[in-house]
């Protein structure tokens, strides 16, 4: 078995085409990855620059009152995380920037995919898709021969004829074809992670060494079942057209019907409808605007007992500003409700492609890698939960300051400077590694399974090896 | 000539049916795609115009009883030209071709249904609720599969044009004939070419009449040669690496390496090279200067003497507060301006630069000209977007003078406010746009001519 494992691994690492083929993937994951890293760099100066004019505009806005600030609001720039650069997933279409103000929630907008050009329909040049995409391509294009080749050139009748046992033939070719994978495939990892260091000023063992086992399971699938097709089919054409329409079907065909399949599946509301909801039902509840609202007197009513007063003018607080808070804690629920009815859905979709990866490994990887480079959609939502929260903190304090600090009917009630400086700027601590992968174990699962039949194939395939 | 033999003989041939069948397949996808896609747009539109239509209807009811002088007993009725205008704010589809269902184009990323926005907010935008997941993968669009997988039915077609007989012994017997083999060869060829691409069209035109029930010739057959000359160009390149190489499974690895660089690495580096991913950041910019131009600064009488004289009423009608606020907002628009003109033209420079860089390559050529004939290319949008522009003003126009005055609206108002005007049609690419295919496809001719010369 050691020498089929040699002379399999050296056949294949002595052909020109692949070091050809390896210097170009590397140049080409070399180049990806310092695209990918000055663009980081770049966006994360940016993030930077404009958190600290948000921060600015904050602290430095005009004496006025603390509900006419949450009106004026302020923005809120989603952060980058520490491997954006390698797989910046779906990031590209969802927002960087939310506004958050009194009364509404609004949506992540200024989405990266609108300045690009019309070519991204094809993808997102990153070391993330020249390792999903074009790798299992040329790790292909160099395994489809192992049996095949050898049968048609009469190799394989003189090597069993020689006494190899078909088992240790099968195992050699396996252990050497996947070896030449990796010889193929760990130089550009190598140059990708040496750039990395030089640009990065801390890197998460943890998840790099997650990204590398399941980079690792999907190499070894692809390789694996192209070792299996080649030792079940006669000629190494045929080998070869069949896993190029698996590797199409994969990357490009399953995923876009999947996809298609899910959204007509789990449907997202019209924005129309959506705003018509919420209109609806936040005319339902109290409005804090409307002195005649039936249940702003229900409210001033409670308020009155509390404070043991008779009339509105006896009160020691701002109605108006209770009233205030009243409706945004409504509109608050309101608003958590429908925003998760959609987030639910997307989560539905999310699901049926994480479970319709068994049909495709690249799908598998897909969700593996997004979600341990924390630009998922798990991790967005986590994300936008926070500002929201952050967003409600923010009002309720402004609104409580003019509860506590003025009295009902008092327009010219107004703070200061150091009062905005008071307010803390957000603060978003991203999930942990543990936290990040809990949704898409069974992808890896899935990847490792895909490996193992492909090996287990070959293995059974050994049994009725003919020449 | 043996055109018929060879006709009779691709005819019977299992593996070209088979490739024929998974080019039905690809268009029955496609197809159900774009019309799913289609169809989704016309259920958002038919929402929001029933969902407008009950508030204008709403807001009428309300202005009768004002009208009446019975609203303020019942509820306080909305009278004021400012809600009057956020309520009757209309629903705009964008109008595209009628062979929109074949392309995506950028209507992935910029919304087709958008809704007016406040007249005197001149910041408003509109983004409709879209899957992130489904915008990630892309949609199997018909460009999508006549870009990327076309070519690989091409491949799969010509791969064994020569080796095949070399492989199964028939070679020699192919060369002691009458004719020469490279005539043989490319009759065989070009029977495949026109057999594949007449299947093509026809279920083209099949499919549009089912999905769309009336087929737009001119555009159907602009389509179709667009696509039969992207389809040219595949068969000559397998033409000239299969004329070089006897064995057919190094013909595949060869064409699938030109097939994923001409059609995946090449336009995702372009698109790279080419995208600036800042600007989205950028606009946050322009938004914080708008924002801190109107917080610091303070309505002159000279600017709002100046809007008063834009709504054609006399100096000092205006109300103050009113007024001060709308002027300042005009200001502070007006310096941020050339930043949000920079922002556009970047925008219209990055395409162009695209085209420029990536023209040559037939992917990017056809997929741009897909997307126009569709109506949904950049320019389309930009349009869309102008048109947006304009009606916004218009109802801006409309509203200001009753603002500035602080008039009381009635249902008799509700009459005048203007209607959209018509937008205007996307015409499609023009023949000529199409040069760099053409060219393209000619010089590949003359290669393949000088190949087979070479051969000889």
């Amino acid at each position: 078995m050691k020498a089929i494992f040699k002379r399999e691994f050296i056949s294949l690492v002595a052909d020109g085409r692949f070091w050809i083929a390896c210097c170009l993937f590397t140049l080409l994951v070399g180049l990806s990855t310092a695209i990918s890293l000055k663009n980081d760099r770049a966006m994360e100066h940016l993030r930077g620059g404009a958190q600290h004019d948000l921060r600015h505009e904050w602290v430095s806005q005009t004496a006025k009152d603390p509900h006419s600030a949450a009106h004026f609001g302020t923005y809120q720039v989603k952060p980058g995380t520490s491997l954006s650069w390698f797989d910046p997933g779906l990031d590209p279409f969802l927002g960087t920037v939310n506004f958050l103000e009194a009364h509404v929630r609004s949506e992540f907008m200024l989405r990266p995919a609108r300045d690009s050009t019309s070519a991204r329909h094809l993808g997102y040049l990153s070391p993330a898709f020249l390792l999903q995409v074009i790798a299992p391509l040329l790790i292909i294009l160099f395994c489809f021969g192992s049996f095949a080749s050898d049968r048609e050139s009469g190799t394989l009748r003189l090597t069993l004829a020689s006494g190899v046992h078909p088992a240790a033939l099968v195992g050699g070719k396996i252990v050497g074809g996947l070896a030449a994978v990796f010889a193929l495939v760990l130089p550009s990892l190598g140059v990708s992670g040496i750039m990395m260091m030089r640009v990065s000023e801390e890197i998460d063992l943890a998840r790099l060494g997650l990204l590398l086992l399941g980079y690792g399971f999907y190499f070894a699938a692809i390789a694996s079942i192209t070792l299996w097709v080649s030792s079940r089919v006669l000629k190494s054409q045929s080998a070869l057209a069949i896993m190029i329409s698996f590797w199409i079907g994969m990357t490009f065909v399953v995923p876009r019907t999947i996809s298609d399949m899910a959204a007509a599946q789990h449907p997202l509301p019209s924005k129309a409808a959506f705003a018509q909801k919420i209109a609806e039902e936040t005319r339902q509840g109290i409005d804090g605007h409307d002195p005649q609202d039936a249940r702003r007197e229900e409210l001033l009513e409670r308020t009155l007992r509390e404070y043991g007063v008779q009339r509105i003018e006896e009160l020691p607080v701002n109605f108006d500003a209770i009233a205030l808070q009243a409706s945004e804690d409504y509109t608050s629920e309101l608003y958590q409700r429908e925003f998760d009815r959609v987030a639910d859905q997307l989560e539905a979709q999310a699901q049926i492609v994480r479970t319709t990866a068994v049909l495709a490994p690249f799908l598998a990887i897909r969700n593996w890698s997004m979600a341990v480079s924390e630009s998922d959609w798990a991790h967005h939502r986590r994300y936008a939960q926070a500002v929201e929260k952050y967003r409600q903190e923010l009002v309720r304090r402004l609104n409580t300051d003019m509860i506590q600090n003025s009295r009902t009917g008092d327009f010219g009630y107004v703070v200061q400077q150091d009062f905005w400086e008071s307010i803390p700027p957000m603060t978003y601590e991203g999930p942990s590694v543990r936290a990040s992968i809990e949704d898409v174990e069974s992808q890896l699962g899935l990847l490792a399974a895909w490996a193992l039949l492909g090996i287990v194939g070959c293995l059974r395939a050994s049994a009725r090896l003919r020449p | 000539m043996n055109v018929r033999s060879e006709l009779r003989i691709l005819m019977r041939d299992r593996q070209f049916l088979g490739i024929v069948g998974f080019l039905a397949l690809i268009l029955a996808v496609a197809f159900w795609s774009g019309h799913n896609e289609q169809s989704d747009l016309r259920r958002r539109a038919q929402v929001a115009q029933s969902v407008s239509a009950e508030q204008v209807s709403t807001l009428q009811q309300n202005l009768r009883l004002a009208d009446q002088g019975l609203g303020d007993e019942i509820r306080p009725v909305p009278t004021s030209p400012s809600v009057l205008a956020a309520t009757t704010n209309p629903y705009v589809l964008k109008q595209n071709t009628r062979l929109a269902l074949t392309a995506v184009g950028e209507a992935d990323v910029r919304p087709s249904l958008v809704r007016l926005g406040d007249p005197f907010d001149p910041t408003w935008t509109y983004d409709e609720i879209v899957s992130p997941l489904a915008l990630a993968s892309g949609r199997f669009d018909l460009a999508f599969g006549v870009v990327v997988l076309l070519p690989l039915l091409v491949i799969a077609l010509m791969f064994r044009l020569y080796s095949g007989d070399h492989e199964a012994g028939t070679r020699l017997l192919l060369e002691s004939g009458q004719h020469r083999l490279w005539k043989i060869l490319a009759i065989r060829a070009s029977l495949k070419y026109l057999l594949f691409t007449g299947s093509l069209g026809g279920m083209f035109f099949l499919g549009v009449g089912l999905t769309t029930g009336g087929i737009p010739l001119e555009e159907c057959l602009r389509w179709i040669t667009f696509c039969g000359t992207y389809i040219l160009i595949w068969f000559l390149i397998c033409f000239w690496v299969c004329l070089f190489r006897a064995a057919s499974g190094s013909n595949i690895a060869v064409l699938i390496s030109i097939w994923a660089l001409l059609v995946i690495v090449i336009p995702i580096g372009l698109n790279a090279w080419v995208s600036n991913p800042e600007e989205s950041l950028a606009k946050l910019e322009v938004a914080l200067e708008y924002r801190g131009v109107l917080e610091h600064l303070e309505a002159t009488p000279e600017m709002i003497a100046s809007l008063e004289a834009s709504a054609g009423i006399p100096p000092g009608s205006a109300e103050t507060s009113t007024a001060a606020a709308l002027a300042m907002r005009q200001f502070a628009i007006k310096q941020v301006r050339p930043q949000m003109q920079g922002l556009q033209a970047q925008a219209i420079a990055r395409e162009k630069q695209l085209q420029r860089l990536g023209g040559w390559n037939p992917a990017v050529s056809l997929n741009a000209l897909l997307a126009k004939l569709a109506g949904r290319d950049p320019e389309s949008f930009r349009r869309f977007e102008r048109y947006l522009s304009q009606e916004h003003a218009r109802r801006q126009a409309f509203f200001l003078k009753p603002r500035l005055i602080g008039a009381r609206m009635s249902e008799r108002d509700l009459a005048e406010i203007p209607r959209l005007g018509p937008q205007e049609e996307p015409s499609g690419p023009a023949w000529r746009e199409a040069w760099p295919l053409g060219l393209t496809s000619l010089i590949l001719l003359g290669i393949v001519g000088l190949g087979v010369r070479r051969q000889l």
